[in-house]
């Protein structure tokens, strides 16, 4: 089951964090609460996700946000870490909800 | 005879059965150790997946290209059906008639589509007998994108002009295994002529390894069903023009594609209380046709497994052999795969549709007469189809029953005249993997997830 996040806009840059991580975690089946480094990287032992649940996780996250980033963030990034999801995410959020520049 | 399809279109939604399965599909797993990577598939392609409408909009784009094609005839086998002295009517939805010479090209125009929309510059991907290669490098043409091709390396020695068509169409063709890739040089010693999961292997590992790049498959993943789905729309449709319905419905089984692009909208009505209530019954048997040489469902097992022979991509629930599995070098390379695509097998599973499977050389001479009788040569893949169509129809006929039977001619044979020459010279091998050989390959399945198997629901 997707994890239960706030809608909408992250009122700030760690709220956007913790969104995001939640929703990496609880697709990955764990605690969506429990503490998650920002070097994690996606599909590691710490983010055990598969690319279809990446994605899948990712498609939640833009929904959330109403931004759209994934797929950009795939073709650049071949491996991504926490970090680097909030950073496109931003990016995104920043640029109005597009696909933002970085 | 063409059947009279003047009132009917190509349709502007895709049958996404998910939604209408009443059980669960299970979860795809990571890949093992070396999965790393950016995923390789869109986010547009996996939205399709995952929505919860049964009918997803066709992007006008690709609708557009569909009209070039489609919809494509529905034939009735009527000189087969004398040769045959059978009471049963035998029809055939032929997806031979495009530049790929077969139904691929349904999904590769989608998934281009798809793929330079998430701003991929080129696309590589793995093609066994060769019509997937061929219907991606016309998709990347018609959308603006490079495509790479690694082709198995038996079926491009078998089949030459294959490669050049795909170049003639701008891709380019590495055969499988090649020393280009780690992938490749691990199995050429001991798999020379490739197998359809190596060839993937080194297809992921060529798109991991290259800007803009990225890895797109042919047949397993649930939206390459779902766009194949327009064959059994069109099938569906034209056959209601006719006034009939289909008893029986066939198609051959590599991945998954084209049995579930035909099947699927005829399930719909076992499936769903809507179609229940319709009052057609439990709609018509849908029968997949797998090859002898390679065959997950009939002695295959139910288990989580990798999609590609590296372990590096994801893990499915599927009926496999085991990714390690290399089937002897049948001509029908199209159905070189170990696994089967998750929707199927959860279908197979739960017992909603049939399984069955033939040696080569008794396809082949079905295949042949389907030829002298039709007048249209199928592909060796096809050809598993049609025998199986002609079985059902001497079955219905030794009932007492009058059966409407309907198969996909998924592709021509015109670039597969070898294999009719092996066939016709008496020369052509009938292998069959031994249980030994079987209960080896299985033994390299991953570790199980500790889940509860999807319980049966007695379909």
């Amino acid at each position: 089951m997707p994890p239960k996040t706030s809608p909408g806009r992250p009122d700030s840059p760690e709220h956007l964090t913790r969104l995001i991580a939640a929703v990496l975690l609880g697709e990955a089946g764990l605690d969506p609460a429990a503490p998650i480094a920002a070097d994690a990287e996606v599909g590691s032992a710490a983010l055990p996700l598969g690319s279809m649940a990446y994605v899948q996780a990712l498609i939640r996250v833009e929904d959330e946000l109403g931004a759209v980033f994934a797929d950009r963030l795939f073709t650049e990034v071949p491996a991504a870490t926490l970090a680097d999801v909030v950073r496109y995410a931003r990016a995104a959020l920043d640029a109005g909800n597009g696909d933002g520049a970085l | 005879m063409i059947a009279e399809i003047g009132g009917t279109a190509v349709p502007e939604a895709w049958y996404h059965i998910i939604p209408d399965l009443p059980w669960p599909l299970p979860p795809d797993l990571p890949g093992g150790p070396g999965a790393g990577g950016a995923p390789q598939i869109p986010t547009g392609l996996v939205r399709q997946e995952l929505s919860s409408a049964n009918r997803i909009p066709i992007p006008e784009p690709v609708l557009q290209r569909y009209r070039a094609f489609r919809p494509t005839p529905l034939r009735r086998a009527e000189a087969l059906e004398r040769y045959l002295g059978t009471g049963c009517r035998i029809y055939y939805k032929d997806e031979s008639r495009n530049v790929s010479g077969s139904h691929k090209l349904n999904s590769a125009l989608a998934q281009a589509h798809a793929y330079r929309q998430a701003g991929a510059t080129t696309l590589v991907t793995a093609t066994g007998a060769g019509q997937w290669g061929t219907a991606l490098a016309a998709a990347c043409r018609a959308f603006g994108l490079e495509c790479r091709v690694h082709m198995v390396a038996g079926s491009l020695a078998a089949k030459p002009y294959r490669r050049v068509l795909m170049e003639m169409l701008g891709a380019r063709v590495t055969a499988s295994p090649s020393p280009d890739t780690a992938a490749g040089r691990a199995a050429a010693g001991r798999t020379p002529d490739g197998s359809l999961a190596i060839a993937m292997a080194e297809a992921l590992e060529t798109a991991r390894g290259e800007p803009g790049a990225r890895f797109a498959t042919g047949s397993g993943e649930s939206y390459a069903l779902l766009h194949q789905t327009v064959i059994g729309l069109e099938a569906a449709e034209q056959l209601a023009v006719l006034g009939e319905r289909p008893d029986a419905v066939i198609a051959s089984l590599g991945a998954g594609s084209n049995f579930g692009g035909l099947a699927g909208p005829f399930l719909r009505e076992r499936l769903t209380d809507a179609g229940r209530r319709s009052g057609v019954g439990a709609g018509p048997r849908c029968i997949a046709v797998e090859p002898a040489a390679c065959p997950k469902l009939t002695r295959g097992v139910y288990r989580y497994d990798h999609t590609d022979a590296s372990g590096t991509g994801p893990t499915q629930k599927m009926y496999t052999l085991g990714h390690t599995f290399a089937p002897p070098p049948i001509h029908a390379g199209g159905l070189r795969y170990h696994g089967t695509a998750k929707i199927v097998s959860s279908l197979y599973h739960q017992g909603v549709i049939e399984a069955v499977a033939y040696g080569q050389n008794e396809v082949l001479a079905s295949g042949a007469l389907f030829a002298r009788q039709e007048g249209v040569v199928p592909a060796p893949e096809s050809a598993h189809a049609v025998h199986a169509a002609i079985q059902e129809a001497r079955a219905a006929d030794a009932r007492g029953e009058r059966a409407v039977i309907l198969f996909c001619l998924s592709g021509h044979g015109m670039l597969d005249l070898a294999a009719y020459a092996e066939h016709l010279s008496g020369s052509l091998p009938d292998g069959e993997p031994s249980a030994e050989q079987l209960a080896a390959a299985l033994e390299h399945l991953p570790p199980q997830p500790g889940r509860e198997a999807e319980p049966a629901h007695g379909y």
